[in-house]
């Protein structure tokens, strides 16, 4: 069995006094890649949010939020750059090391070419691969993404899909968590499902009953 | 790449500077060593500085608001500024010295400046925020109006000069306190960068990226509210150059990272500052540094609007 990034014991997710989902239990391991569905305002955002501030098994945990903007005047090194807030020095530098890590992560999404590009040039789905090196190159043991494929067209969404699910089979590969409303595509990319059912209730489910848990989030 | 277009900019950006210093300096004729010593030099020294300073505290609002048009001018903040100088001018007398003025008005800046921060949380649109800060300006302009009124003719003078604007009859000791404003906003601004950078991805992300927001605008506000304060204080409320002096660093230098842009956008505000006081004077009758600005800046600041619809 891979290793345990991530392991949540009793965690309840609401917000304020209203507890959505009561002492929820389960690891993340390296490797996994996990579609979150549920309808809107199921606490997808809530859940990952939560998990964003948890501490990982020796690892960090990075969530990139949805819809963030394409601020014109950076490039994609320096939006990784200014992203690693907590990784660079004063004057806003990486070490040698992240920057290797850097070119590396660049080359792992196959965006090496984009790297002086200015961000507000690339598509949507170029873009959401320069938000996860970001998430690598702070080395991330668990990514978090937040309906990266919304707004996307048919070609960036299996794009960005197929990315991270190759990033989830590589070596030393982290565990990613996203939450999108494309059942039908997540569903091919991922090898776990969270779903957040109509009848309120967390359901996790492996490969074999993937599509029982995504009919649970349909009212019936 | 990158590096090499921005010593360009910047070597050519220093030139024309240069130029503009000297023509604001030898402008009017051979003029005795007194009168350069106290009345040009330090004239140019304050449009200069008094620029640089508004487009430094514009560079930062732009960013912390993540708004294209957002400057201490438009947003209130000089009137806050002017509002704080004026009550104290009333209070005390137009003897009071140059230090206490412009500590008044950074008050009242910073006062304004609290209004927006709190307005900020409520208004999440950008455009409205924008409205809201002219309307702000407007009442507190329409205070410092009422105070007018009501006050006596030495100090009439000194109002007058705040609204309309100018950069004659700064001493050098009122231009050292400017400098000296300046350099203190730019050292919290240089400290901040990496923060001003983020935080044009939005606060959820400057969060989850491990910095504070709010730590990030006040930092931010406070560089302004100084600047800003002493700026007011001894050459009036000043607009525009601190919307379009970053703007035009910014493209220029091809790259919105503060780095680039903070020191950038002193040299263009620096520069838009003695060619605004040039114009001012080369008008067969002096025009009021306040006209001049919105001679040069308006045009810019309706390009810049025409280019980015959304707003």
């Amino acid at each position: 069995m891979s290793r345990i990034m991530i392991h949540i014991d009793g965690m309840n997710i609401g917000h304020g006094k209203k507890i959505l989902y009561e002492k929820i239990s389960f690891d993340i391991h390296a490797g996994d890649c996990i579609m979150l569905c549920g309808a809107n305002g199921s606490g997808k955002t809530t859940l990952m949010k939560a998990i964003a501030g948890m501490q990982g098994n020796d690892c960090r945990v990075s969530m990139i939020p949805s819809r963030l903007p394409k601020v014109k005047g950076f490039t994609v090194k320096e939006f990784v750059k200014v992203s690693c807030f907590r990784q660079t020095d004063m004057s806003g530098k990486l070490t040698e090391q992240d920057e290797y890590n850097l070119e590396k992560a660049l080359e792992r999404l196959g965006i090496v070419h984009l790297k002086d590009r200015d961000i507000s040039t690339l598509s949507d789905g170029e873009f959401q691969k320069a938000c996860i090196a970001a998430s690598l190159v702070q080395k991330a043991g668990v990514i978090l993404l937040d309906e990266p494929t919304a707004f996307l067209d048919a070609e960036n969404k299996t794009a960005v899909l197929q990315a991270l699910s190759n990033l989830c089979k590589g070596e030393d590969s982290p565990a990613v968590i996203f939450s999108t409303h494309d059942l039908h595509e997540g569903m091919k990319a991922c090898n776990r499902v969270i779903a957040l059912g109509a009848d309120g209730v967390f359901r996790l489910a492996g490969r074999d009953d993937i599509d029982k848990a995504v009919q649970s989030i349909f009212r019936q | 790449m990158r590096t090499r277009r921005h010593i360009v900019v910047i070597a050519a950006g220093i030139f024309m500077l240069a130029l503009a210093c000297l023509a604001d300096i030898t402008w009017g004729g051979d003029a005795g060593r007194d009168v350069m010593l106290h009345l040009r030099l330090p004239r140019m020294t304050t449009a200069l500085l008094a620029g640089a300073a508004m487009a430094l505290s514009g560079s930062q609002m732009q960013s912390i608001f993540r708004n294209p048009l957002a400057d201490p001018h438009i947003m209130g903040i000089s009137s806050g500024a002017a509002l704080g100088a004026a009550l104290t001018t009333m209070c005390a007398g137009v003897t009071l010295g140059g230090a206490s003025i412009a500590l008044s008005a950074a008050i009242g800046a910073a006062g304004a400046a609290a209004i927006i921060l709190y307005a900020s949380d409520r208004f999440r649109n950008a455009s409205i925020l924008l409205i809201f800060g002219v309307m702000l300006g407007f009442i507190i302009t329409a205070i410092v109006s009422i105070l007018q009124f009501s006050s006596d003719a030495e100090s009439l003078k000194t109002f007058y000069s705040w609204s309309a604007g100018s950069f004659s009859n700064t001493t050098w000791g009122e231009t050292a306190i400017i400098a000296g404003t300046l350099a203190a906003g730019l050292a919290i601004a240089t400290f901040n960068h990496k923060g001003l950078d983020l935080i044009l991805f939005g606060d959820e992300f400057t969060e989850l990226s491990g910095a504070v927001p709010s730590r990030i605008r006040l930092s931010a506000l406070l560089s302004c509210s100084l600047m800003t304060g002493a700026v007011t204080a001894f050459c009036g409320q000043l607009g525009f150059v601190g919307i379009i002096g970053p703007h035009i660093a910014k493209a220029l230098l091809g790259t919105s990272a503060h780095k680039a842009v903070l020191p950038a956008s002193l040299l263009t505000g620096g520069l838009i500052g003695v060619c605004a006081d040039l114009l001012s004077r080369v008008t067969p009758s002096p025009m009021p540094v306040a006209s001049t600005m919105a001679l040069l800046g308006i045009p810019v600041i309706l390009y810049i609007m025409l280019k980015r619809p959304e707003l």
